[in-house]
């Protein structure tokens, strides 16, 4: 790269960076990072100040793994603690040795601050100048007399808090020991009857296993016997196979006996369920009826989506209602409407059969009773096929009567996502499609068939 | 102009050879933590109140902005620890956790030069002698024009005169999203460096 076209990337690029700073502010707010206390060990490495009680409330070996981490950001060495205790062991106060750690070459490289610790840290050390040290120990111990005091009483407390919890334990410990004795008896018994059934069952493996042998052995003695019979006749070679060949007819015979119960049965199992549904149909008829009465809004939802309907076409337009009771091509009829309807079995027939654009309109009430046994593109498919150029597609999710039946017998189809339908719809070649749902949240779309 | 040598022995007093911080063992333990994956921005200077607040207010301008993980290292010179006020400043503002804090000893500025993306100058926060140990690593460097002057840095460094935070926080960005800007800059850095170790050897 020429230093010419280095001053030119630079200017570009000082260009760029006063262009991203007026915009800087506007951009979208970072969540901030997550600020651990410490690394994956535990050490807060990148934190150098502390408070001196932090580090002098820890006890004993925790006081030693506190220090270590917070002046020194590692963990102790065995021998580090074990050098530490033992310089607790020997009174000396926590102080001195946190001074030692936070001056030591280690300590000072890492440069931790210990708010307090200084002025406690000088006093440790003055305290042991052999005369003088003497002397300020004793003023020192003198003027904490009162806090002494105290702390022996808080000791006392804590020395039989743990007297009480060890007590505790003990009990426990022991109540322990006696239920694991109790389980290991009862294991060893156990184990005890599971050797002696083992050897039981070994012993009857065994006897299998020879009886097992001899019957192979008789096998494979009367084969060769039926091989050596054979062959010590010219004639003896043509009656086996023959005898062979009457065995596999009579096998073959066996086997379409076998398939023909197998159709018998089939047979039976299709009389019955269809005797089942027969017994069947009319409950759900009456359910299905009884269903239709306390749906109070039916006749409300019906209504207005016939007036939609109608209002879409022209008076005495055509128009095929599918899936929908009888009072539905009524409502149509009131709305001067010519229309005409298809029982629930041939209603894809029926629309399969009409004309190339004979239709004005097309209705489909109980969407998912269609959809259970044609594909909802299919339907579509038919339904642009049947519509002239401009026609009404009206598609619902109404619970009509058969639709509720074929809901209690256990064969009603799924429900359909009516975002989908729309998108279905408009790749099917209808358009101004709107959602008309009723007023008790009944789904239904209106959608006329696009000019061609 | 300064001298290389002038400059870092007015700062380090005799801890650090004539031949600058290429001979010195940076601080491992340091190295080893700041050379993580989220940038790493370096400061340094006599700081004996505080962070200048264009500087600070860029870094949280950064942080917020631009990536929420980078840390700023701190380095006081002229001492050997930190002044207690820099420390509690710095422990009072929103990034605290993301700052840390340290005396410019040798050992430690080389580790932080080695480890920061770039050396950031502000007004209140710079120093010739860590300027120079930067060009003499290689570090980018980058800030305020009025930190640095053109005499110290050459044509080395990314200066803008009246550095405000959102310029500092945008260049920050770009040198840590720009490779070739990092080459530009380090190679000037190199090229300068030797110019001036050049022009400060005793004649012959």
């Amino acid at each position: 790269m020429t230093p010419g076209a280095d001053d030119d990337y630079l200017e570009q690029v000082r260009q760029d960076i006063r262009a991203e700073a007026k915009v800087l502010g506007e951009r979208p707010m970072l969540a901030r990072a997550q600020t651990t206390p410490g690394d994956a060990d535990g050490i807060e490495r990148a934190r150098l100040s502390y408070a001196l009680r932090e580090l002098t409330d820890p006890q004993y070996l925790a006081f030693v793994e506190c220090a270590f981490r917070a002046l020194l950001k590692r963990r102790p060495t065995a021998d580090e603690t074990t050098g530490q205790l033992r310089l607790l062991g020997a009174g000396t106060a926590k102080t001195e040795i946190l001074g030692n750690l936070r001056w030591s070459g280690e300590g000072r490289r890492i440069g931790a601050r210990v708010r307090g610790l200084p002025s406690r840290y000088l006093l440790a050390k003055a305290a042991r100048i052999p005369l003088l040290g003497h002397l300020l120990r004793a003023g020192m111990a003198l003027a904490g007399l009162p806090f002494l005091a105290r702390q022996q009483r808080a000791l006392e407390t804590l020395a039989a808090a743990g007297r009480h919890e060890a007590q505790e334990s003990r009990r426990a410990l022991d109540a322990g020991i006696g239920e694991l004795q109790a389980h290991t008896t009862s294991l060893a018994a156990a184990l005890r009857q599971s050797e002696a059934d083992f050897d039981t069952r070994a012993q009857q493996f065994q006897a299998h296993g020879e009886s097992l042998d001899d019957a192979v052995r008789a096998t494979e003695l009367a084969l060769r016997r039926r091989i050596e019979a054979l062959e010590a006749t010219p004639l003896g070679r043509q009656e086996h196979w023959i005898s062979e060949l009457d065995y596999l007819r009579q096998r073959t015979y066996a086997v379409g006996e076998w398939f023909s119960r197998l159709e018998r049965t089939l047979g039976e199992i299709e009389t019955l369920t269809s005797k089942r549904a027969a017994a069947d149909a009319p409950r759900a008829a009456r359910a299905a009826e009884a269903a239709l009465r306390r749906d109070g809004a039916r006749a409300t939802r019906n209504g207005a989506w016939a007036t939609l309907f109608a209002e879409q076409l022209q008076p005495g337009a055509r128009v095929l209602a599918l899936a929908s009771g009888a009072d539905w091509l009524e409502l149509l009829a009131l709305r001067g409407l010519d229309a005409g309807g298809a029982d629930l079995l041939p209603a894809m027939d029926t629309l399969r059969r009409c004309n190339d654009g004979s239709m004005d309109g097309v209705a489909v009430l109980a969407l998912p009773l269609l959809a259970r046994t044609t594909p909802v593109l299919e339907l579509l498919a038919q339904a642009a096929r049947v519509l002239r150029p401009g026609g009404a597609l009206l598609l619902a999710d109404a619970p009509e009567p058969d639709q509720l039946i074929e809901i209690l017998r256990g064969t009603a189809g799924t429900g359909i996502p009516f975002d989908l339908l729309e998108c279905a719809l408009a790749a099917s070649g209808f358009e101004a499609i709107a959602r008309i749902d009723s007023a008790d949240g009944r789904a239904a779309l209106l959608a006329h068939r696009a000019a061609a | 102009m300064p001298t290389m040598h002038s400059a870092v022995a007015a700062v380090h007093g005799s801890d650090v050879r004539p031949d600058g911080l290429a001979t010195i063992a940076a601080n491992l333990a340091l190295l080893a933590r700041w050379q993580a994956r989220a940038a790493c921005w370096l400061v340094a200077g006599d700081l004996r109140t505080g962070l200048p607040h264009d500087l600070l207010e860029a870094f949280e301008l950064y942080l917020a902005r631009c990536e929420a993980d980078a840390r700023l290292i701190v380095l006081a010179t002229g001492a050997h620890e930190p002044p207690q006020a820099l420390a509690d400043a710095l422990q009072a503002c929103a990034a605290s956790a993301q700052i840390e804090l340290h005396a410019a000893q040798p050992a430690v500025l080389k580790a932080a030069l080695l480890a920061a993306d770039a050396l950031i100058l502000s007004d209140a926060a710079s120093d010739p002698a860590v300027t120079l140990a930067a060009l003499e690593l290689g570090v980018p460097v980058i800030g305020s024009a009025a930190a640095a002057t053109a005499a110290l840095t050459g044509a080395a460094a990314l200066l803008w005169p009246g550095a405000t935070p959102a310029l500092l926080a945008a260049s920050m960005e770009r040198v840590r999203q720009d490779a070739r800007l990092r080459g530009i800059l380090r190679e000037r850095g190199f090229s300068d460096w030797n110019l001036r170790r050049t022009a400060s050897e005793p004649p012959a």
